[in-house]
């Protein structure tokens, strides 16, 4: 009995030494994400799930494509201004929260896509055919081909921002009857670490 | 002590010895061999790494950093992001990186300069959830217990010696110092880990159509009126030309949405092929349009042109008119600069005519020719052609010159006994 029991004492001796390595581990491991090269710690929650960010159809389509009926854009004139609140969502499975950007272009064969101004205005409401109340996103009246600015906030899972947005042609356009272009905005999400 | 008492300490000896080793070999593979460990902490590589998944990265020069490799890389944000190489610029000894999640529609929205980056070579599916729990402070607790309940297991001797005393102090020490060593090296980052935060985007897009109120005009500009007109000819351009300084005109109108731009292309036809150029004739036909301007009213005029150049020759212009809505229309005229016959006499006792012209710019020699019975006379102005008495027909003069050779109208020339003419 003695014997045996020195026999097992021995070899359990390495294991119980080796078994701290384990503490080891564990502790960088918990500290090091901590470690970063900028003040902003992150990274520690592992997050399942699928990012999405939909428009008013909330369809969770990677990526979506939504023809926007609600803004009228047909037969403008020189002046005349349209306007009208898109809905943009998170609708992510899992706690993921983005930042987004608008970003607008218009097909130009005509010149009438490049004569169109943009005005985005979150949390907006329309008023007539004109965009009042809200955060300015960018500047209003701005050029709409190639606008591209950051939403004013970020949204988490759940949330939806409405943007209000206006589309005009200005005064003194020379823009031929009949003209057309295709106007499309994106919006591109990225998640967020908070 | 029993044979399951044995059973279960000897279970939990090799349990913990091995996940121990385990630790040490990782983190002294990491020194030596520059491998990091990543946990993927979101889905946007999913399927190739799924959320929770423990990535073994090696550590790449950026020469060796191919498109196609899942890279991990810092953003600007300071986050650790994992994604797949869709692009890659080399820029001296550094590599410009493009990546994207396999779960993203879009790239990242950032490139990244790295002279070197760990590229993950295999990945342990899940392993990252365990590893994320043990280092949680619960997780951290559990395996200090239990690795204090080993060191006591196998150190512990009888009760009440000495020994025991001793161990029941150091032990606690001894756990507490393993956990600040591994802590020290986390947080100082000398431990090669890392959690990685391979983001997600997402985009959406929502499209309009626009339109200018206004029917669209389908309806082509209408030419009209062209100077000179089709079949013109005249023995100098002064007479043929538009306007004081003698251009090519046309009329141009249109419904709708209104006249855009009006060209034309003038060639020299016939026995030269050339066109003009804007200032010059040059050979070919591959002269561009010039474009014409309004004169007056619905009136364009070309540019350019001057009596020099509009010499001897048979000469096409095609006007071409387009409007704002771009549709587009055409006219062709053709006209010629060439010798007219300005008198016609007839002896009546001969019946030799006499014709006479005047000289045309670009012109050679001339050629006077009678249609019956044929007699020619290449002599300058005036000509007497011995056609005899009681014939009748036409006579026509031809130019010839470098710039082409033109035949002027006919005169009639007829009559019978003293009633001899010549008339246009």
């Amino acid at each position: 009995m003695t014997e045996t029991r020195s026999t097992w004492f021995g070899r359990g001796r390495t294991r119980a030494l080796l078994s701290a390595g384990l503490l080891l581990g564990a502790g960088a491991v918990a500290t090091s994400a901590y470690w970063t090269s900028s003040a902003k710690v992150t990274g520690t929650t592992i997050t399942a799930g699928a990012m999405n960010i939909d428009l008013a159809n909330d369809v969770a389509v990677k990526p979506e494509t939504y023809t926007w009926s609600g803004l009228n854009l047909a037969g403008m004139t020189a002046g005349s201004t349209a306007a009208a609140v898109l809905k943009v969502s998170n609708n992510s499975t899992g706690a993921l929260t983005f930042s987004y950007r608008v970003q607008a272009a218009a097909t130009n064969a005509s010149g009438l896509g490049g004569a169109l101004r943009l005005t985005v205005l979150s949390g907006g409401t329309v008023s007539g055919s004109t965009c009042t109340g809200g955060t300015a996103i960018g500047s209003g009246g701005a050029t709409l081909n190639g606008f591209d600015q950051p939403a004013a906030a970020d949204l988490a899972p759940g949330q939806s921002a409405s943007l209000c947005v206006q589309v005009g042609l200005p005064t003194g356009t020379g823009v031929a009857a009949g003209s057309t272009s295709t106007v499309t905005f994106t919006f591109p999400a990225t998640q967020v670490h908070s | 002590m029993s044979r399951i008492v044995r059973i279960a300490r000897e279970a939990a000896l090799w349990t913990g010895g091995l996940l121990g080793a385990l630790c040490l070999v990782s983190l002294l593979a990491g020194w030596v061999l520059h491998v990091t460990p990543l946990v993927f902490a979101s889905g946007s590589m999913t399927p190739s790494y799924g959320v929770g998944s423990l990535g073994i990265a090696h550590q790449e020069a950026a020469s060796d950093i191919r498109v196609g490799d899942v890279v991990s890389v810092v953003n600007d944000q300071g986050l650790r992001v994992t994604h797949r190489v869709v692009a890659v610029a080399h820029q001296g000894g550094d590599a410009v990186l493009t990546l994207r999640g396999d779960a993203n529609n879009t790239p990242d929205g950032q490139t990244y300069r790295v002279a070197s980056a760990p590229r993950v070579v295999l990945d342990v599916p899940y392993a990252g959830y365990v590893l994320n729990t043990v280092a949680s402070p619960y997780g951290v607790a559990v395996a200090a217990a239990g690795v204090m309940g080993l060191l006591l297991l196998a150190f512990g001797g009888s009760a009440g010696s000495a020994n025991r005393r001793r161990v029941r102090t150091l032990v606690p020490v001894g756990v507490v110092s393993a956990l600040v060593v591994g802590g020290v090296a986390g947080a100082s980052g000398a431990a090669p880990w890392a959690f990685t935060s391979a983001y997600w985007t997402d985009s959406a897009t929502a499209t309009v159509d626009a339109s200018v109120a206004g029917s669209v005009d389908t309806t082509p500009p209408t030419l009209s009126s062209p100077t000179p007109a089709d079949g013109a000819y005249d023995t100098a351009w002064s007479n043929l030309g538009c306007g004081g300084t003698s251009q090519l005109c046309v009329n141009a109108t249109d419904v709708g949405s209104g006249v855009g731009t009006v060209t034309v292309q003038m060639l020299r036809t016939g026995t030269v092929q050339q066109c003009w150029n804007g200032s010059v004739f040059v050979s070919g036909t591959a002269c561009a349009a010039r474009s014409m301007s309004v004169a007056a009213g619905s009136q364009y005029a070309s540019s350019g042109l001057a009596s020099g150049i509009m010499v001897l020759g048979t000469y096409q212009a095609n006007f071409t008119a387009t409007d704002v809505a771009g549709n587009q229309s055409t006219l062709s005229v053709g006209f010629s600069v060439g010798p007219v016959i300005s008198s016609c006499t007839r002896n009546t006792s001969s019946g030799a005519i006499t014709i006479s012209w005047s000289p045309v710019a670009g012109a050679t020699s001339y050629s006077a020719q009678s249609s019956s019975p044929g007699v020619g006379s290449n002599a300058n102005p005036p000509v007497t052609l011995n056609v005899g008495k009681n014939a009748s027909g036409t006579v026509q003069v031809t130019a010839v010159g470098p710039t082409g050779q033109v035949t002027s109208a006919g005169w009639t020339y007829s009559g019978g006994g003293s009633n001899q003419t010549c008339h246009s």
